[in-house]
């Protein structure tokens, strides 16, 4: 039980001040979303094209990246940094369990940062007279869930595999440019989906840029492989966390 | 009766890269005893602890912890259970309040007992709502051993316990140690104060470039230590002196200094026999025997 | 009893707690029927592992000097120690005195005197050593 604890308090300010601005910025691109909406472009554009281009397109989905990556961090390795890690170690549990319920506790905090446009976006707009459907923002929570899942575990193996407070959040920063390109260039178009472009929908079949709406149709195929790879980047996580030295 | 052994190691090395931290080390523990553990900076103690709880893994050779396989990780994790441990690191998580480290780390012990940690917190002047991050130094030191003192462990390992300490802290340190050990826990402890070792302690090992050089317990130290101090009117001749029990021989001209184990009237008649002129016998304190074992070595 | 220890005496603490309960014994200071700390207390008050307490006190139980009580303490069961006895010790203190002084008299310091008494003892006479139990 206490492990959980403190896996908690090990995250939490990161996770509190991550919900807190992405709480802010969408509250802030749906109550200015009159200048917001001339800034992106010199057509009028549906409220629905507004708020897609604008998060889950656009900044909102960026931050989110960097922040499901800064969650993933910490650790043992952080611990080693800190001179706690003999204490960690010492106590009756295994590499595993530890591991294990720092990996759940980041979860779950991607699950709740996914979730919270689509609680705010779809509460907030009939303030300034607008509507936003929350089956959309539903939509748009699992795709970021998932794939969130897999940007937490680049960060999860960051954090194992490099020691310093900046190395490792650089290299799985880099770790993930460098996928994206990859994923963008022509000749591997085909093989190789930007997950990045799976949360957005661009140029995905379920969803329609013209309308800014996502159908029902979600690529499950596509989110059952992300979450595969998210689970094998955590189990070589777990597997070189056990071999590793103190 | 067979000794029981706490701690029980075989050819155990660890190796990092070309350097060897630990190097073949037979290392035996006894139960019910209090054992120090001394060594130069970077002899291995620290290497040889974290191995045995898991934290290194051994390049080669084998140990067991209160029977169990240090090299298997749920046996180690079962050893642990009923083990203390203070690290020379003595850092605690930063964000946690004294008590709520408390509380974490008793939820994970059978062993754990309040008033013992109630008593504690009081004479180490512990605040109790004060974050981790806010404490000096040598109160995170006082927590860490409130930490492993407030159990009751089979086995209590403590990597320099007293580092950082005021005197009278170390005072009272050791007092716990002594209770601790009364009531039936086996203790290992490192330390570079060799004046608390030669109080507490019933046995010494003594570990240089990751090998044992000494392990004798103080009663035998006492008894059967001793330096033999020969002056000669002529040039003093090292090579007369083989015999049983000589450790090592100093000479300074017309002086030889021998130390010799169980031995010493054998040395101080061969001595007389040689025509000494003055012979003198003096005890062997644990500083000299520990100087003298670290450094003959390098 | 107050005890004083010192662990680079070249005498095993145990032996040293040992001779200080005989000394005191024989001069007097105990005496039959007095109670000594238990070992646990013992060894909390010098600061001494409880092992050294216990061989002590068992040693001295073998002697005869000791009697272990469970649950209650060591008491001095010191039947044998008569005036004869502390008669030869104050004689003894007597001679050791005067020896003393006119060994200072002959202008050798006290650090000497003590280093040739220690001599002595070390190799002029067999070591008393306790019966092992």
């Amino acid at each position: 039980m206490m492990l959980w604890y403190k896996a908690w308090r090990e995250s939490r300010a990161r996770f509190l001040l991550s919900a807190a601005a992405l709480t802010v910025i969408c509250a802030s691109f749906v109550f200015f979303h009159r200048d917001a909406s001339s800034g992106i472009s010199d057509e009028p554009l549906s409220y629905a094209v507004y708020i897609w281009r604008i998060t889950y397109k656009g900044y909102l989905r960026e931050l989110f990246v960097i922040l499901a990556i800064l969650l993933g961090l910490g650790g043992l390795t952080r611990e080693r940094d800190h001179r706690t890690v003999g204490f960690t170690l010492a106590l009756p549990v295994s590499r595993w369990q530890l591991l294990a319920t720092r990996t759940l506790v980041g979860l779950a905090e991607v699950g709740v940062l996914a979730t919270l446009p689509a609680i705010v976006l779809p509460t907030l707009s009939p303030l300034i007279g607008q509507s936003y459907p929350s089956s959309q923002a539903w939509g748009f929570t699992i795709l970021w869930t998932m794939v969130g899942s897999l940007i937490f575990g680049m960060g999860l193996l960051a954090s194992v595999l490099f020691t310093g407070e900046f190395t490792a959040p650089v290299a799985a920063i880099l770790g993930l440019m460098g996928y994206s390109l990859v994923a963008d260039i022509s000749p591997m178009d085909s093989y190789l989906t930007d997950i990045h472009d799976v949360m957005s929908g661009i140029d995905m079949p379920y969803f329609t840029e013209r309308t800014g709406l996502l159908s029902w149709h979600l690529p499950w195929h596509t989110l059952v492989a992300v979450l595969l790879a998210a689970a094998s980047l955590i189990a070589i996580s777990a597997r070189i966390t056990n071999r590793q030295d103190f | 009766m067979p000794e029981a052994y706490v701690i029980a190691t075989h050819q155990l090395t660890k190796r990092f890269g070309q350097f060897a931290a630990v190097e073949a080390l037979d290392l035996n523990v006894r139960a019910h005893q209090i054992t120090g553990f001394l060594g130069r900076n970077g002899a291995g103690k620290s290497t040889t602890i974290k191995m045995l709880l898991g934290m290194t893994r051994p390049t080669s050779g084998t140990g067991t912890l209160l029977g169990r396989n240090i090299e298997d990780p749920k046996e180690n994790c079962e050893a642990r259970s009923s083990i203390a441990y203070v690290g020379e690191d003595k850092q605690l998580y930063a964000y946690f309040t004294v008590s709520e480290i408390i509380r974490f780390t008793r939820s994970f012990y059978a062993d754990w007992r309040p008033e013992v940690a109630e008593r504690l917190l009081v004479d180490y002047e512990l605040p109790p709502k004060r974050k981790v991050r806010a404490l000096s130094k040598g109160m995170r030191t006082k927590l860490a051993l409130l930490l492993a003192l407030s159990r009751k462990p089979e086995l209590l390992i403590l990597d320099e316990p007293s580092e950082g300490l005021d005197p009278v802290a170390v005072e009272g340190l050791l007092q716990t140690l002594v209770r601790a050990a009364s009531e039936g826990t086996t203790i290992f402890f490192s330390s570079h104060q060799i004046a608390e070792v030669e109080r507490i302690a019933d046995r010494v090992c003594i570990l240089d470039h990751g090998t044992l050089v000494e392990d004798f317990s103080l009663d035998e130290l006492q008894q059967d230590y001793r330096r033999v101090t020969l002056g000669f009117a002529t040039n003093a001749a090292v090579e007369a002196f083989r015999m049983a029990g000589i450790r090592h021989i100093r000479r300074a001209e017309r002086q030889l200094s021998v130390l010799v184990r169980g031995n010493a009237d054998a040395v101080a008649e061969h001595g007389r026999s040689m025509n000494a002129v003055s012979v003198d016998v003096a005890p062997i304190s644990l500083r000299e025997i520990f100087l003298e074992s670290v450094q003959s070595e390098s | 009893m107050l005890f004083s220890l010192n662990p680079a005496a070249g005498v095993p603490v145990y032996m040293q707690l040992m001779q200080q309960v005989r000394h005191a014994v024989e001069t007097g200071v105990l005496r039959h029927g007095d109670q000594l700390p238990g070992i646990r207390t013992l060894a909390e008050e010098l600061i001494v592992s409880h092992n050294t307490v216990a061989k002590a006190y068992s040693e001295l139980q073998h002697e005869g000097l000791l009697e272990l009580r469970h649950g209650s303490g060591a008491f001095i069961s010191a039947r044998r120690s008569s005036k004869s006895h502390e008669e030869k010790l104050r004689v003894a203190q007597q001679r050791v005195r005067g020896l003393v002084e006119s060994l200072q008299q002959d202008g050798l310091s006290e650090e000497a005197i003590s280093r040739l008494f220690e001599a002595e003892l070390f190799y002029a006479l067999p070591p008393r050593e306790p019966s092992q139990g």
